[in-house]
């Protein structure tokens, strides 16, 4: 006897439940295995650069009066070179900062093709720092050229292939040829540092202001170091002191007010390591265990099942001499090709899948294969394979010789109990989870951030002269649809720069604010900003000198100075701006997201065309005003191309990670509550097998078939309610930790856990009742019968 | 060849414990076909368990081919029924998902013969049982009569020195009861030492003794 032979013979027989084992381990297997190929390959960030593990982005440190320090990812342009000039333990050193748009900025080849990138501006160490293998010229010798770029090769494809010696320019900067002069392999997906194109960092003048010498402010420099082997970061703290005493003003800095230091964060951490980053997989690592072990528990709870049933078959092959030994090969045999075939269908699902997969994880599958995902996959399988081999070995080998004359009857109820509750515990409790991550989810994209987007729309005008601007607005203004059309630097939702207020004749530096730099008369009054004290800027009578402060703002002067009597009126220095006059004071609204909110003071500036982005509020928004505005606006400027973005895409877009988890836990949840009232279906199917005579005995006794019916629910009730209760126990205190980071929080009640507890108890109970039916209505004698 | 001396076996559960077997002696000469007859519930089957090293009796003796054999551990009864003891059951019980053939190897299989040897001792004891038609045939292809024939040649094919037989002819027509009966003193005659359990007077007849059993004593 061939037991592979067996196997396959036995595969769809009838009360095996073959079929509910394979698909359920298989989907188990599909959506575990890929979580947890996201999480590896989250935690896989920037290792494919040579010796990535002694690299380290050099951070700001930033204590003002003696608070705690803030720390964030960019540094003064001089501070990479200087760190290299200080120590020979710095082996190299480089800087970086982004051109344009960080996510795509608009350029035309020299054959008019118009494309978007994503372009930084590099200085001369960053290849050989940061490389990639390059396919064609001298990408080092490139950026060290000035107005020359190095390009990614899917985008040198899409400039047509030849790109080598090809000429650009960006649309924001029209005149300003930039030469391709290397092609480099595409950055892989797990990369933080995200480019398709990069400028020599000595073409800078040509862009912005040149800050690469700068030893204070204008820190906008992605600066990445690399030791020596055997230097560890807190080696350092001394040469950096010794840089900055030799190269700032040390004295002036304390007078701010303001403790300034650099620290060190491994390049392989910075994704790794980040809160969001570990939070989603530490989530994601308990839904693939959830998934693959109620597949696991649903596989062994249905092969346990089967005991009574296989009992005298198990007995005929010990009476004929099979020892433990070969019943164990038996059972083994017939797992290992379950789970084969259930590896081989979890495959075809992905593959299936593939698109949905991709666009819920935000990654391409074939980036998450890769060695660690294999040895994944095998330990997984191996886990599978021996947890599921041993325990139905155990209780097979112990099935005594003599059932083979005797009806000798194994229920294994305990274990089956077991397995039962602990599926029913995982499917409440990420039933329970979901729920809390929808609701979060729901209320970051719906939630009030303070200004209203419902009907607004923007898009980039940096390429667009301040005269060409003002008549794409006002073509915009004079048309129906159209409520009014402002003008701003930045938008809301974005990152922004920092500046420091000082109070005049106070060299204390006081706070530091998110400067949202300049809008027009018509801004606050499009995002309905509420104006609190002051007035609104309005058209010919401000300038640039005219700041409007938010409510926090106010608030700080008033505890830090003294302005008790109101802000308006007075004037404030602020960094980069000079001395400016409050005209008007506006309600807070949230700068950033929900997840990454900017929490510090704001303030902005007036300017009659502030040149970055049109904002745009229609009277109702709706597809067809959406179509028009983009129709209108091209008429004006045929040869560029504009892309008009609704305020709620761009704000759905921030929570894309969020959106991601959300749509992972659904799969998720879904699959496990499927795989437990699979696993469910195949209990009931034995039990009600096993339990046939008694049920009959009943039945001629006189239990009706509602009574029959409760009989079996009970039995499944008596597990279903602690596993949801303790499920409820459980998701307490871990829905607070899932949402201790969010400014703003879902408000959760006992009533919504014991809804999510009630849902998954009425679904176990239908499935019982379904599945009861039959057996509930039988005619007693057919037990009798088939006894 | 078997001695059976003093045999007893006490089945107890937490509050009733019950006597199947109480102190029963017999001894079964090598080539004899002896049939075991008694009301149901007279131990019977218990003793066929112990026979078959199936079961351990609670006390007693009971020697095969002068070896003691009461008392094993599970895995030393099997080492020692494994091609000594062949058995057909009133069920048949033959293996659904296995063939004939496959079924009547299933001994072979453990006593580790060679594959080719296998088929060569299957093949024969096929023939031998006019079955070897069906050799591709699943059990629930065949009739009772021929499902029986099987399990004779799966119990006959390891040349064992004791056959045991419980109710062999309990799921048969009478027609092919007979044919069972008829196979089973053929093999007696060959040599085979038979030991069956029957309620049928008809089916005890064609044993050389009878022993019966009444309350778990020999009467």
């Amino acid at each position: 006897m061939n037991a592979f032979k067996l196997t396959f013979r036995t595969l769809f027989k009838k009360g095996r439940s073959n079929t509910i084992k394979v698909f359920s381990l298989a989907t188990g297997l599909a959506v575990g295995l890929t979580l947890i190929s996201k999480v590896l390959f989250e935690l896989s960030y920037d290792n494919f650069y040579p010796q990535a593990e002694s690299i380290y982005r050099v951070d700001s440190k930033v204590a003002w009066n003696n608070n705690p320090p803030e720390s964030w990812g960019q540094v003064s342009g001089a501070i990479a070179p200087g760190l290299k000039e200080s120590t020979p333990r710095v082996e190299l050193a480089t800087r970086y900062t982004f051109l344009g748009d960080p996510e795509g900025t608009t350029y035309t080849t020299a054959d008019k093709r118009r494309l978007s990138a994503k372009f930084i501006l590099a200085d001369s160490c960053f290849y050989r720092l940061l490389p990639r293998r390059v396919i064609a010229g001298d990408a080092h010798k490139a950026l060290t050229l000035p107005m020359n770029a190095i390009v990614s090769e899917s985008l040198a494809k899409k400039m047509g292939g030849d790109a080598l010696g090809k000429s650009i320019w960006l649309d924001s900067y029209p005149g300003k040829e930039i030469v391709i002069s290397a092609i480099f392999e595409d950055m892989p997906q797990n990369s933080t540092i995200e480019y398709d194109i990069a400028i020599s960092l000595v073409s800078i003048g040509n862009f912005m202001w040149d800050g690469t010498n700068n030893w204070l402010g204008n820190d906008r420099y992605k600066a990445f170091v690399k030791l020596t082997e055997g230097t560890h970061p807190d080696d350092l703290a001394e040469v950096v002191r010794e840089m900055q005493i030799k190269n700032q003003d040390m004295e002036a800095i304390k007078k701010a007010g303001v403790d300034l230091s650099y620290g060190f964060t491994k390049l392989t951490d910075i994704h790794s390591r980040s809160s969001e980053t570990k939070k989603m997989n530490l989530l994601l690592s308990v839904l693939a265990a959830s998934l693959i072990g109620a597949a696991l528990f649903n596989y062994i709870l249905i092969v346990v099942s089967t005991l009574a049933s296989r009992a005298k078959e198990i007995a005929i092959y010990k009476c004929y001499g099979a020892r433990e030994r070969e019943i164990t090969l038996l059972v083994l045999t017939e797992t290992a090709v379950h789970l084969v075939i259930s590896l081989v269908l979890a495959l075809l699902l992905l593959l299936v899948f593939r698109s949905t997969a991709e666009e819920i994880l935000s990654v391409s599958l074939s980036s998450l294969v890769t060695l660690k995902t294999g040895i994944a996959l095998i330990i997984v399988s191996a886990i599978v394979l021996t947890v599921s081999v041993a325990l139905p070995a155990r209780l097979f080998s112990n099935i005594p010789v003599a059932t083979v004359i005797n009806n000798f009857r194994i229920s294994g109820k305990r274990w089956k109990q077991l397995f039962l509750w602990a599926q029913f515990f995982a499917s409440s409790l990420l039933i329970i989870m979901l729920v809390i991550t929808v609701k979060q989810y729901n209320l970051m994209i719906n939630h009030n951030p303070g200004y209203n987007y419902n009907n607004l729309l923007y898009f980039t005008s940096a390429s667009l002269t301040a005269e060409k601007s003002e008549v794409i607005k006002e073509g915009l203004e004079g048309v129906s649809y159209v409520d009014m059309v402002a003008g701003c630097s930045t938008l809301p939702f974005d990152g922004q720069s920092g500046n420091n207020v000082y109070a005049p004749g106070d060299n204390r530096e006081l706070f530091n604010i998110a400067d949202m730099y300049y809008v027009d008369h018509n801004y606050l009054s499009a995002l309905e900003v509420p104006i609190v004290e002051g007035s609104a800027f309005s058209r010919g009578k401000n300038t640039s000198r005219d700041v409007m402060v938010s409510r926090s703002f106010a608030t700080k002067m008033s505890e830090m100075v003294g302005w008790t009597d109101g802000v308006v009126g007075k004037s404030v220095m602020i960094t980069e701006h000079g001395m400016c006059v409050i005209v008007g004071v506006y309600e807070d609204f949230r700068i950033g997201s929900i997840i990454y909110e900017d929490t510090r003071p704001s303030a902005m500036f007036y300017k009659e065309s502030p040149g970055e982005y049109l904002v745009i509020k229609l009277k109702s928004m709706n597809p067809e005003s959406i179509a028009a505005v983009n129709m209108l606006v091209e008429s004006f400027m045929p040869e560029k191309n504009f892309v008009i973005v609704p305020f709620r895409e761009s704000i759905v877009k921030m929570y894309n990670k969020a959106r991601v988890f959300r749509n992972s836990l659904l799969i998720g949840g879904i699959i496990t509550l499927l795989i437990t009232l699979s696993g469910l279906i195949g209990y009931l199917k034995n039990e009600v097998h096993r339990r046939g005579m008694e049920i009959s005995i009943r039945k001629i006794s006189g239990a009706t078939v509602k009574q029959i019916l409760m009989l079996l629910s009970l039995d499944i009730l008596i597990l279903a309610v602690p596993a949801t209760i303790v499920a409820i126990v459980i998701s307490i205190p871990a829905s607070g930790k899932i949402l201790e980071n969010f400014s703003e929080k879902a408000q959760l009640t006992f009533a919504m856990f014991a809804s999510c507890a009630l849902f998954v108890i009425a679904l176990i109970l239908l499935v019982v009742v379904i599945n009861s039916l039959r057996i509930a209505n039988r005619n007693p004698v057919s037990s009798f019968r088939s006894e | 060849m078997i001695q059976v001396k003093n045999l007893s076996k006490i089945f107890r559960t937490e509050e009733v414990e019950t006597m199947a077997l109480n102190n029963v002696t017999f001894d079964v000469k090598k080539g004899e076909f002896i049939a075991i007859m008694g009301p149901s519930g007279c131990g019977k089957t218990t003793l066929l368990n112990i026979l078959g090293l199936l079961d351990n009796p609670t006390s007693g003796s009971y020697k095969l081919a002068n070896q003691e054999l009461a008392g094993l551990k599970e895995s030393e009864r099997t080492k020692h029924r494994k091609g000594n003891i062949g058995f057909i059951f009133q069920s048949f019980n033959l293996i659904e998902e296995l063939n004939v053939f496959e079924n009547v190897e299933l001994p072979l299989i453990y006593m580790k013969m060679s594959a080719s040897e296998r088929k060569r001792v299957v093949n024969n004891v096929l023939e031998r049982m006019n079955i070897s038609h069906r050799a591709k045939h699943f059990p629930h292809q065949l009739s009772g009569g021929q499902q029986q024939r099987v399990a004779i040649a799966r119990s006959v094919v390891s040349s064992p020195k004791l056959i045991l037989a419980d109710e062999p002819t309990g799921n048969l027509d009478s027609k092919n009861g007979k044919e069972v009966m008829n196979l089973l003193t053929e093999l007696n005659r060959e040599g085979s030492t038979i030991i069956m359990v029957t309620h049928s007077q008809n089916d005890a007849a064609y044993a050389h003794r009878i022993i019966s059993l009444f309350d778990g004593e020999i009467v």
